[in-house]
């Protein structure tokens, strides 16, 4: 196929798809926006979100582009093209695996005992995540943003609220992707990670580093790069590229302008770390940890609001009391009754597990029975959670 | 071949998968296919899409799991455990929302405002009422007592109860429309024991005792008011063999959180001294059982009393419960008729007024779906009573179906 039909190809395969896209997550959005801008009257559909959908089309287009590319060989097999399209542990929450680190082990992908075991470890360690931290911090951070607007939002709950749903976002989503990564391993498939540690940053540019790793890498391969990246001739173009980038990172969680000024938060930052270099310098660590961790906080804030509206009120609350004051029965009790959590939460943001597992004491027998001890316990008490409590929000349906 | 921890942990992880699908199909009662089968016949009609099908039947086979999932007492124990090493009071449960540990370590729901449902349910008595009268029969509503009372806050600081809070509106309403009522709350709190100690820890239901105390209430009322003479032994525990089983019962609520949470409870059976010949008539969905014999025989459940029956058997029914209709007919006493229309509170309490009168009728409106009032102008009570706790203002729990 010559170059000019290939690159026909590609923009037919991009409009089909982004037009998938665009009409079943962002027409309602456009026609509302039309609508408040314009004045017009008309009627705006309700259109149902097909679960998956940002991930079907991501992944629809990364086979194209990477064939395209010459990164990998075209499927001859619709079943094979299909089942990297729709591999279900990835579906709902990712990772995005692209075409080229999938394509050969759709054909030669092999079975081991060892993958099978790797990979219900990652599981049970996710499942737990999901389980036993994320929908348990999930309670407190609904309850506050539920009091949102009721004047019986205090201060002290407004901070917990928004720790907790710093922490179940983290949790639900690394437990997902564990879960996925889980999955696919024991069926022999080997997918990249999606989250390493990003709590621990030093910088927003390091936190998208460690936060969602292949929502990054693709938005980095596939429009950063392709946008010329880095390497542009001025400031100004470096700054469009971040620009588009960040605002289609912020569009593709959602069709909303709190996820599009969520995104832009991110992009005024990482320019502004570029710009000061912030992010390389080696001095104030904690000062620049805390930094960081709040504009995360805040940025979740914004995410998790149902507009921008609400967002800013949270916000305010956070640093003016309102009419429940400082601290109230709520903060009280939830603190209390969630304490286990927090720790538990805000224990495992830190990679000292990880650091455990490389020292010498994890090679003696009792480590080692202490570890199949600890996953089983954790899976048992899954399945009680699972049994006992009906909350299970799925917060990443929307994606 | 080198066994590593993970291929430990995923052989005992696919055990417990498998173990969990093997006791689904073969535990207890267990019968899931069928009863996949009965519910998709039952909830999916003919015609409906396919996808709506296969949403419909995912669903339904999800809650087959859940129900029949083996061994779930022992998942809730162990779920009990963690709450109590986090040191939790409240706990997220499918069931209730949240159960809640009270100051007294007792373990309990918390019941929510519900003003609308009140005034209907006092519509729905009051018309009761006017067709009672009709026929020339008494009523009276006995308000029997939530265990969480508004004089003290039991629950965690930002949690509220309003079973009191609706009882008041409600017995408001009833005196507004001239409704006579008993209020157990009272008389039962201003005893020697406290709130706390008339219910069970781990259960909504007061204890055996309370029931028996609360009876007597109720007889000293019937006596006063209605034209009853009710020998006042049948309220003097003297005349009772009163028997303790310790740390034997884990109620409804206990049963949800396990024992290591809520603690165990100890049992006390009530039981005449004196001679008593019963005729029991037990009515469900159409088909009648019948038991003779002293109280002991004929209205103790005897399942209920084996002393080492595991703990969450439900011994708060041992003395006749939960049936659409139950007709006790006293053979030693020659007068009083009471009808008695109850929910879960009522179960040891119209047993033990059995004891002072002719007669006792029993319904359960979650069971028994035909009119109230024709049933009592059929069967001529000489009193009518409502006996429902400060939870039971729901639609189902006073749908009367009256005649036109």
């Amino acid at each position: 196929m010559d170059k000019l039909k290939s690159k026909i190809t590609i923009i037919l395969m991009l409009i089909y798809n982004l037009s998938i896209i665009f009409v079943f997550k962002y027409l309602m959005f456009t026609m509302e926006n039309v609508q408040y801008v314009t004045g017009l009257d008309y009627k705006i559909p309700k259109i149902v979100l097909p679960i998956g959908i940002s991930f079907f089309t991501f992944k629809a287009i990364s086979y194209v582009v990477d064939i395209y590319r010459e990164k990998a060989e075209a499927q001859k097999n619709p079943l094979n093209a299909g089942l990297y399209i729709t591999f279900f542990p990835q579906l709902l929450a990712g990772p995005i695996a692209r075409y080229e680190s999938f394509a050969d082990q759709i054909q030669n992908r092999k079975v081991s005992f060892d993958d099978i075991s790797a990979g219900v470890c990652r599981f049970l360690i996710g499942l737990s995540k999901k389980v036993l931290l994320a929908n348990n911090l999930a309670l407190v951070a609904d309850k506050a943003f539920k009091l949102l607007g009721t004047d019986d939002l205090s201060l002290a709950m407004a901070w917990l609220g928004a720790l907790c749903y710093t922490l179940q976002i983290y949790y639900d989503f690394s437990g997902y992707s564990d879960m996925a990564i889980g999955l696919g391993k024991m069926f022999g498939f080997h997918t990249e990670e999606n989250f390493n540690y990003p709590y621990i940053s030093k910088s927003t540019t390091e936190f998208w580093r460690r936060w969602h790793i292949s929502l990054g890498s693709w938005f980095r391969d596939y429009v950063y790069i392709p946008l010329g990246g880095n390497r542009v001739g001025g400031k100004k173009r470096l700054f469009f590229n971040l620009f588009v980038v960040w605002a289609l990172t912020g569009l593709w969680h959602g069709a909303n302008w709190t996820f599009i000024c969520w995104g832009l938060l991110y992009f005024v930052s990482i320019s502004l770390e570029k710009v000061t270099g912030l992010d390389k310098m080696q001095s104030h660590v904690m000062l620049r940890h805390i930094y960081t961790m709040l504009l995360v906080m805040f940025g979740w804030v914004l995410f998790r609001a149902e507009n921008i509206t609400d967002a800013l009120i949270y916000l305010k609350t956070m640093f003016i009391p309102g009419g429940a004051g400082l601290v109230d029965a709520d903060a009280m009790v939830c603190s209390k009754e969630y304490l286990g959590y927090l720790f538990f939460g805000i224990l495992f943001t830190r990679p000292f597990a990880k650091k455990l597992a490389k020292t010498k004491l994890a090679k003696l027998k009792l480590s080692q029975a202490f570890y199949v001890i600890t996953l089983m316990v954790l899976f048992l008490a899954c399945i009680s959670y699972m049994l006992k409590s009906a909350y299970n929000p799925f917060i990443y349906f929307n994606f | 071949m080198r066994i590593k921890k993970e291929n430990i942990t995923a052989i005992l992880f696919f055990a417990v998968i498998c173990g969990m699908f093997v006791g689904l199909l073969t535990y207890k009662d267990n019968d899931p296919i069928n009863d996949f089968l009965t519910e998709y016949r039952t909830e999916v009609l003919p015609g409906t899409p396919i996808l709506e099908r296969l949403s419909e039947a995912i669903d339904i086979a999800d809650d087959i799991v859940y129900d029949q999932t083996c061994f779930e007492e022992q998942y809730n124990t162990f779920y009990g455990l963690i709450q109590k090493l986090l040191g939790k009071h409240i706990i997220t449960d499918a069931g209730y929302g949240e159960i809640y540990k009270t100051k007294y370590n007792q373990i309990i729901f918390k019941v929510p405002k519900k003003n609308f449902r009140v005034m209907r349910s006092l519509d729905a008595v009051e018309e009761l009422k006017s067709k009672l009268d009709e026929a020339g029969i008494p009523f009276l509503y006995v308000q029997a007592p939530f265990k969480l009372s508004d004089d003290e806050q039991q629950l965690p600081a930002n949690k509220t109860d309003y079973a009191d809070y609706n009882v008041n509106l409600f017995l408001k309403g009833l005196d507004e429309r001239g409704i006579k009522y008993l209020d157990l709350r009272p008389l039962l709190r201003d005893g020697e024991k406290t709130q706390n100690q008339l219910f069970f820890d781990t259960d909504h239901h007061w204890r055996i005792e309370t029931a028996f105390e609360a009876t007597g209430h109720i007889m000293d009322e019937l006596n006063k008011d209605y034209g009853f003479t009710i020998d006042s032994k049948y309220k003097d525990l003297k005349n009772y063999n009163v028997e303790t089983l310790k740390k034997c019962y884990l109620g409804s609520m206990g049963r949800r959180t396990g024992r290591f949470y809520s603690g165990l409870d100890d049992f006390t059976l009530i039981t005449p001294k004196f001679n008593t010949s019963y005729t029991l008539y037990e009515h469900d969905y159409g088909a009648e059982k019948i038991y003779k014999g002293s109280f002991y025989k004929a209205i103790l459940d005897k399942k209920y009393l084996v002393k080492k029956a595991p703990v969450d058997l439900n011994r708060y029914a041992v003395y006749h419960g939960d049936n659409e209709e139950l007709i006790f007919n006293n053979n030693l006493v020659n007068n009083g008729k009471v009808m008695m229309i109850k929910d879960s509170f009522g179960v040891p309490v119209y047993s033990f007024l059995s004891l002072g009168v002719h007669e006792v009728r029993a319904l359960d409106l979650r069971l028994f779906k035909d009119s109230v009032a024709k049933y009592a102008k059929e069967n001529k009570p000489d009193v009518v009573i409502l006996l429902y706790n400060g939870d039971t203002f729901n639609e189902e729990m006073f749908n009367f179906v009256m005649e036109p």
